[in-house]
């Protein structure tokens, strides 16, 4: 086989940017046009950097104005932003995983369907408006690894607004940093630089800001056989956990749908009932875990998934990614906050 | 080399409107955080605009050359810090990669990517992600086809032999984030 087609075939799976959704520049031609001259006028570097800062700044307003909101957007992997490296002092947060109740577990099946047995209606069951509203917060989405496996990665809390006709509107806001064990921390405090070196530290809060329409179809699975479709029930339990996150990120769930949804979890082999737990905005809820199937050559890795309930709605609080082996650490988090309708993007 | 004259606003427009996506696109494959890449783009272009008179007809292969040595840049600019970390040293798992079985085997091959030569890295990604030919490669890397051509086996060859070769014992990574 030809040596170009080989690095094709080799790399293309890994690329980082291959199905990546690049919405239109905030800045026109004509902005960086503006920008060149400047810069050509403006001697020397630090002076040429600050302009840029005021240029993306001043580039984005115009391009509102001339656009509409629908111009402004911000680079998008599908439809999931990725936030900068955090530029902040190093104080943050050890994350401890989630402590459970029955920490060795048992089958969940029969867990699952008493709690879907006896599911009563959420807030978001008796909420109306135009818009559906999700608040979380998350963690490890966006991590930064250094080459000896030390990670750091910025707590994201986002509120998001959907039209019913896929318009959407997001804020985003970088809460600190925080590290999946001591090492770690360790690791990135002697190299993180101070915040005012990063122009982006310095810059204002953004606000709601419309992005483009996700592509996701938002309509809700009709029953539970075709909900079992959209959940891939032929995949191992722990894609079924992820299949149920983006359910949760993708709809508001309505009580007939996430009791469903526990049922269907009920009769799939691999996941276990820890009980009782405190997810990390300090709920109450009830856990169930599916670990992952290593895949061949990372023998030495054992990873997990978890999924925290609400005992009594069935809404699903929490997500958590486990490293178990070698070492029990979180590598990813996400608190499903609040989902409803709302009438106001604000 | 075209007159500036010949090159104005509407030819700069064009050439913005076509080539922005993949050269952001670039620096997604290279910089941690997708407004980098965003920046990067703005800043390439800010180049084409001041350089106009010497862009090619074909115009991609050059506009990478301009964003290899504007990442370059900005690396060296801002080696104290990890807010614009090459590619090299980072873990990116591709959003669209939601399965964990399938994330692990992407991780392997950066990491397997990360422990060859710069030169190596950059002709594979050009190749590989960027989808140029070799000549179009060896514009962007700035040497003769020829050049680029041997590049490509020797690093193509060094690549799969990273993959079948364990890494030096630094700790065991874990998989990393997805979502």
């Amino acid at each position: 086989m030809h040596t170009k087609q080989q690095v094709r075939e080799l790399m293309g799976p890994a690329d980082p940017a291959r199905d990546a959704v690049v919405p239109p520049s905030p800045l026109t031609a004509h902005d960086l046009i503006l920008r060149a001259e400047d810069a050509t006028a403006t001697p020397g570097g630090p002076a040429r950097r600050a302009a840029s800062r005021r240029n993306v700044l001043v580039g984005a307003a115009a391009a509102l104005t001339v656009l509409g909101p629908a111009g402004v957007a911000q680079v998008l992997r599908n439809g999931a932003s990725t936030g900068t490296a955090p530029a902040h002092p190093v104080t943050g947060t050890v994350l401890e995983p989630v402590a459970y109740e029955v920490p060795a577990g048992e089958p969940a099946g029969p867990y699952l369907r008493a709690l879907a047995a006896r599911l009563v209606d959420a807030p978001q069951d008796a909420s109306g408006g135009r818009y559906s509203y999700w608040h979380t917060k998350s963690w490890g989405g966006s991590a930064t690894m250094s080459p000896e496996g030390h990670m750091m990665s910025d707590v994201r809390e986002r509120r998001e607004f959907v039209a019913d006709d896929g318009r959407r509107w997001q804020e985003d806001k970088p809460l600190g940093v925080e590290f999946p064990d001591t090492a770690s921390r360790e690791y990135w405090s002697t190299r993180l630089r101070s915040p005012s070196a990063d122009p982006s530290a310095t810059r204002p809060p953004q606000g709601i800001r419309e992005i483009p329409p996700d592509p996701v179809d938002r309509r809700l699975p009709a029953d539970r056989a075709e909900l079992a479709r959209w959940l891939r029930t032929d995949r191992p339990a722990g894609e079924l956990v992820m299949r149920t996150y983006q359910l949760y990120s993708s709809y508001l769930v309505p009580r007939r749908t996430r009791a469903d949804l526990l049922t269907i979890l009920a009769e799939k082999p691999g996941f276990v009932w820890h009980g009782k737990v405190v997810d990390r905005a300090g709920r109450r809820g009830v856990a169930v875990t599916a670990d992952l199937v290593p895949p061949p050559g990372e023998r030495l890795q054992r990873a997990q998934m978890l999924l925290v309930f609400d005992p009594s709605t069935g809404e699903l609080l929490a997500y958590e990614y486990l490293e178990t082996a070698p070492n029990r650490r979180v590598l990813h988090y996400l608190l499903m906050l609040e989902a409803r309708r709302t009438d106001t993007v604000n | 080399m075209k007159p500036v004259s010949e090159r104005g606003e509407d030819w700069f427009t064009k050439l913005y409107a076509a080539r922005y996506p993949d050269i952001v696109r670039y620096g997604m494959r290279r910089l941690p955080d997708a407004d980098s890449a965003a920046e990067l783009a703005q800043d390439v272009f800010v180049v084409v605009w001041r350089r106009r008179g010497e862009v090619p007809e074909r115009a991609l292969p050059w506009l990478y050359a301009v964003a290899r040595h504007v990442v370059a840049n900005r690396w060296r600019s801002r080696r104290g810090g990890p807010s614009l970390l090459t590619l090299a040293e980072a873990d990116h798992v591709p959003a669209r990669i939601v399965e964990p079985d399938a994330v692990a085997p992407v991780l392997d091959l950066h990491r397997a990517l990360r422990r060859l030569p710069e030169f190596d890295q950059e002709i594979l990604r050009l190749v590989g992600w960027e989808d140029l030919s070799v000549a179009d490669a060896a514009v962007a890397l700035g040497c003769t086809r020829s050049a680029a051509a041997v590049r490509l086996h020797r690093a193509r060859r060094r690549l799969r032999s990273a993959l079948t070769t364990p890494a030096p014992a630094r700790g065991v990574r874990p998989a990393s984030t997805h979502v």
